[in-house]
C-alpha cells in the first residue's frame, strides 16, 4: 500500500476562521499567506523524504482551510521541490471548469513532472456549485461529459470539434501531449453509481473520501464487479481512499486531543446554515424547495457541509490497523491523508509527518 | 418519386442552394431532411433497392441529381450514405461543393459491425441500446441496409484509399460511442483529407440522429452554411447588454 500526502496548504491561522463558507478575504494577511504556502510546501517535501509516494492536491475554493483553488498551479510549484513523488490532482472539480483547459493543464503538468502526474476527476461539494455559477442540477451531467471530453482531448492526435450537451468546441487540439501514454493514471473521485460505473467501464481508477470503511467497501465492491464485467482488474494504485488523520505517540494522547476538539466544537469542520445548503442540494436532486425561508449573502457567509469527522485517530498501532481495514476490506491501494487539522500548527504537522513516516508508513507498505 | 435515369427513389423539399442527402441508416428519419429544407433545396435519396458496388451507387446518385437539374451541390451522407457520398465526391469532384460525412464506415471499420436484424442494429449502433424507449428500426429497411452494407464493401472506387484526393470542404462527424469504427478513424480522416473538419457528438453512437438528433442537425447545418468558418463562434454571449 502507498501513502499520499494531501498538500492542503491551509492558512496558518485557519483556527480563527468563522465556521462559515466562503471565508472572507479580509482574513488573509499577505505576509502570513506567503508563509503558509511555504510551510505547506515544506510539509510536502518532508513527506516525500519520509517515503510518501504521492503528493495530492484538491480543488477547493474561497477558503483558507484548503487553499488550492487552482490545484494545477500548486502542483507545478511543489513538483519543482518534490522530484520523486507522483503529483496527484484529486481532483479537479469538473462541473466548474472548462474541460479543455483542464486537459491542457493536466498535459502540461505531466510534461513538467516528466510523467509523474495522476489525474483526478471530481464533482465537488454542494457549496462549490456557487463558485463559478453552475446550476447544481447540471453538475452530474457536466461531470460525465467533461470526463469524456478530457479523455478524448488527451488522446486524439488530430484537431477536432465537440458537440456536447453542456460543452461545444469547434477546435480542440491539446498541446503538449501527456508524457505518459496513452494516458496518465486517472482517478474518478465519487460515491455515485453513474460515475463509479463510468470509471469501471472506461478502465479508470476510483477514489472515495471520508466515509466509514463499510460504506467504502460497498462502493468499491460495485466498482470491482463492474470492472470484472468490463473485462479488467484494477491495479492497487487505482483504488484510493482519502481520510483525515490525527496521529500521536500513543492512543491516549491522540484521543485526548480529539475530545478536546469536540469539547471546543472544532471537530465539526464547517457548520451548517441549512437554508442555502438545502437549496443547492434540492436543486442537485430536482426536489422542490420553499424559497420563502431562504436567506443568503450575509457578511458571515453561507454555511455548508456537515462534519466529516476524522477517519484515523490514534497512536501508530491503532492508526495502522485503521488504515489496514481500508486496504483489506475496500481494496484501497493508496491512502491519501489530510493532516492539516484546523488547530494544528506547521510544527505540529511536521512532527506528525515524522511520526507517521517512522512508525506507520513502513508497516502499511507491507500490506 | 423515382428517377428514370437511376431508379433511385427520392423526395424533394425546400428551396435554395441544392443539397443531396443520403441518410442511409436502418432508422427512417426525416430530421435532417426537414431541417436542411428550411434553408436549402434538398434532394433526399432512398438507399438503392438493387445495388452494385460503391461506384455503381455513386453513379446512380449523380445521375439522379443531374436529372433534377442540380449541377453543383452539397452532399450530406449518413452511415452507408456517407460511404456513397465519399465515392460521389471522388467521382464527380466538379459537382460536389461541400461534403458532410456522418458516421462513415469505410475507414478503420471495427470488428463489431455485424448486424442483420433490428435488434442487432440497435445493439451496435446506439449509445444506449439498453434503453428500451429508443425506437428500433423497421425490419425491411434493416434488411435492405444490411444487404447494401455487404455490397458496398466491394468498394468499386477503393474510395477509402483516395482520401487525399478530396478537394472540397469536408466535415466528418462521429458519435463519441460509435462502435462500427475504431477509435482511430476520426484522426485518419482528419490527417488524410486536405480540407477536413472532424467533429465528435457526445453521448451518441453510430446512429447519431437517433441518439442526439438536435446536436447532429446543429453541426451539419452550421457546416453546410458556413463551411470551414463554422469553427468561428458567431452567437452572442452578452448577458446584460
Amino acid at each position: 500500500m502507498k501513502a499520499s500526502y494531501l498538500g492542503a496548504m491551509g492558512y496558518a491561522t485557519r483556527r480563527d476562521f468563522p465556521p462559515t463558507w466562503p471565508t472572507p478575504p479580509a482574513y488573509n494577511e499577505p505576509e502570513l499567506s506567503v508563509q503558509s504556502y511555504q510551510d505547506g510546501i515544506e510539509e510536502c517535501e518532508f513527506a516525500e523524504e519520509l517515503g510518501f509516494e504521492w503528493i495530492s492536491f484538491s480543488e477547493h475554493h474561497y477558503s483558507g482551510r484548503i487553499s488550492t483553488g487552482t490545484p494545477s498551479v500548486m502542483a507545478a510549484a511543489v513538483a519543482e521541490r518534490c522530484k520523486k513523488a507522483q503529483m496527484a490532482i484529486l481532483g479537479h472539480l469538473l462541473p466548474l471548469n472548462n474541460p479543455v483547459r483542464i486537459a491542457e493543464e493536466l498535459a502540461l503538468l505531466d510534461n513538467l513532472t516528466n510523467g509523474r502526474l495522476v489525474m483526478g476527476f471530481l464533482r465537488g461539494t454542494p457549496n462549490e456549485d456557487q463558485v463559478y455559477n453552475v446550476n447544481p442540477a447540471e453538475g452530474r451531467g457536466r461531470m460525465l461529459e467533461s470526463m469524456d471530453l478530457i479523455l478524448r482531448a488527451l488522446t486524439e492526435p488530430q484537431p477536432f470539434a465537440w458537440e456536447g450537451r453542456y460543452y461545444q468546441y469547434r477546435t480542440v487540439s491539446v498541446w503538449p501531449r501527456p508524457v505518459q501514454q496513452p494516458l496518465p493514471p486517472a482517478i474518478v473521485a465519487t460515491r455515485s453509481d453513474d460515475a463509479v460505473h463510468f470509471a469501471a467501464t472506461h478502465r479508470l481508477g476510483l477514489g472515495v473520501s471520508f466515509l466509514p470503511v463499510e460504506d467504502v467497501a460497498t462502493i468499491t465492491g460495485k466498482y470491482f464487479n463492474w470492472c470484472e464485467e468490463a473485462g479488467w482488474k484494477p491495479e492497487p494504485d487505482e483504488v484510493v481512499f482519502r481520510g483525515s488523520i490525527y496521529l500521536a505517540e500513543t492512543d491516549e494522547k491522540a484521543w485526548e486531543w480529539f475530545h478536546q476538539q469536540e469539547d471546543q466544537g472544532r471537530a465539526r469542520g464547517m457548520a451548517m446554515r441549512s437554508s442555502v445548503a438545502q437549496v443547492i442540494q434540492a436543486q442537485r436532486t430536482g426536489q422542490d424547495i420553499d424559497y420563502g425561508h431562504v436567506f443568503a449573502g450575509s457578511a458571515s457567509g453561507d454555511i455548508v457541509g456537515g462534519s466529516p469527522g476524522l477517519t484515523f485517530v490514534g497512536g501508530p498501532d491503532q492508526v495502522t490497523e485503521q488504515i489496514k481495514a481500508y486496504h483489506d476490506r475496500c481494496g484501497a491501494g493508496v491512502i491519501d491523508l489530510f493532516f492539516q487539522q484546523p488547530t494544528l500548527t506547521h510544527r505540529d504537522i511536521m512532527n506528525e509527518i515524522e511520526l507517521f513516516g517512522r512508525e506507520v508508513l513502513p508497516r502499511i507498505k507491507e500490506f | 418519386m423515382a428517377s428514370e435515369n437511376s431508379g433511385l427513389r427520392y423526395t424533394e423539399s425546400g428551396s435554395g442552394e441544392p443539397v443531396v442527402l443520403l441518410d442511409w441508416t436502418p432508422w427512417e428519419s426525416r430530421a435532417l431532411a426537414d431541417s436542411l429544407s428550411s434553408s436549402y433545396r434538398v434532394l433526399s435519396l432512398e438507399p438503392p433497392a438493387q445495388t452494385g458496388d460503391t461506384y455503381y451507387v455513386a453513379e446512380s446518385v449523380a445521375k439522379t441529381a443531374e436529372a433534377a437539374g442540380m449541377d453543383a451541390y452539397a452532399v450530406v451522407g449518413v452511415s452507408l450514405g456517407a460511404d456513397a457520398a465519399l465515392s460521389l465526391a471522388l467521382l464527380r469532384p466538379q459537382s460536389v461543393s461541400t461534403l458532410v460525412l456522418v458516421s462513415p464506415t469505410c475507414v478503420a471499420p471495427s470488428s463489431a459491425g455485424q448486424w442483420h436484424t433490428p435488434e442487432q442494429a440497435a445493439n451496435v449502433m446506439l449509445a444506449h441500446p439498453e434503453n428500451s424507449e429508443v425506437p428500433r428500426p423497421g425490419p425491411e429497411r434493416t434488411a435492405l441496409l444490411s444487404s447494401l452494407a455487404g455490397q458496398l464493401r466491394a468498394d468499386g472506387l477503393d474510395a477509402s484509399r483516395r482520401l487525399a484526393e478530396l478537394g472540397c470542404a469536408t466535415l466528418v462527424v462521429f458519435g463519441q460511442e460509435d462502435r462500427l469504427v475504431s477509435r482511430e478513424a476520426g484522426g485518419i480522416w482528419k490527417a488524410e483529407v486536405p480540407n477536413c473538419s472532424l467533429s465528435y457528438v457526445y453521448d451518441a453512437g453510430h446512429a447519431i440522429a437517433v441518439d442526439r438528433p438536435d446536436a447532429l442537425t446543429n453541426v451539419v447545418l452550421d457546416f453546410v452554411e458556413r463551411r470551414e468558418t463554422f469553427i468561428v463562434e458567431n452567437r452572442p454571449s452578452v448577458i446584460n447588454p
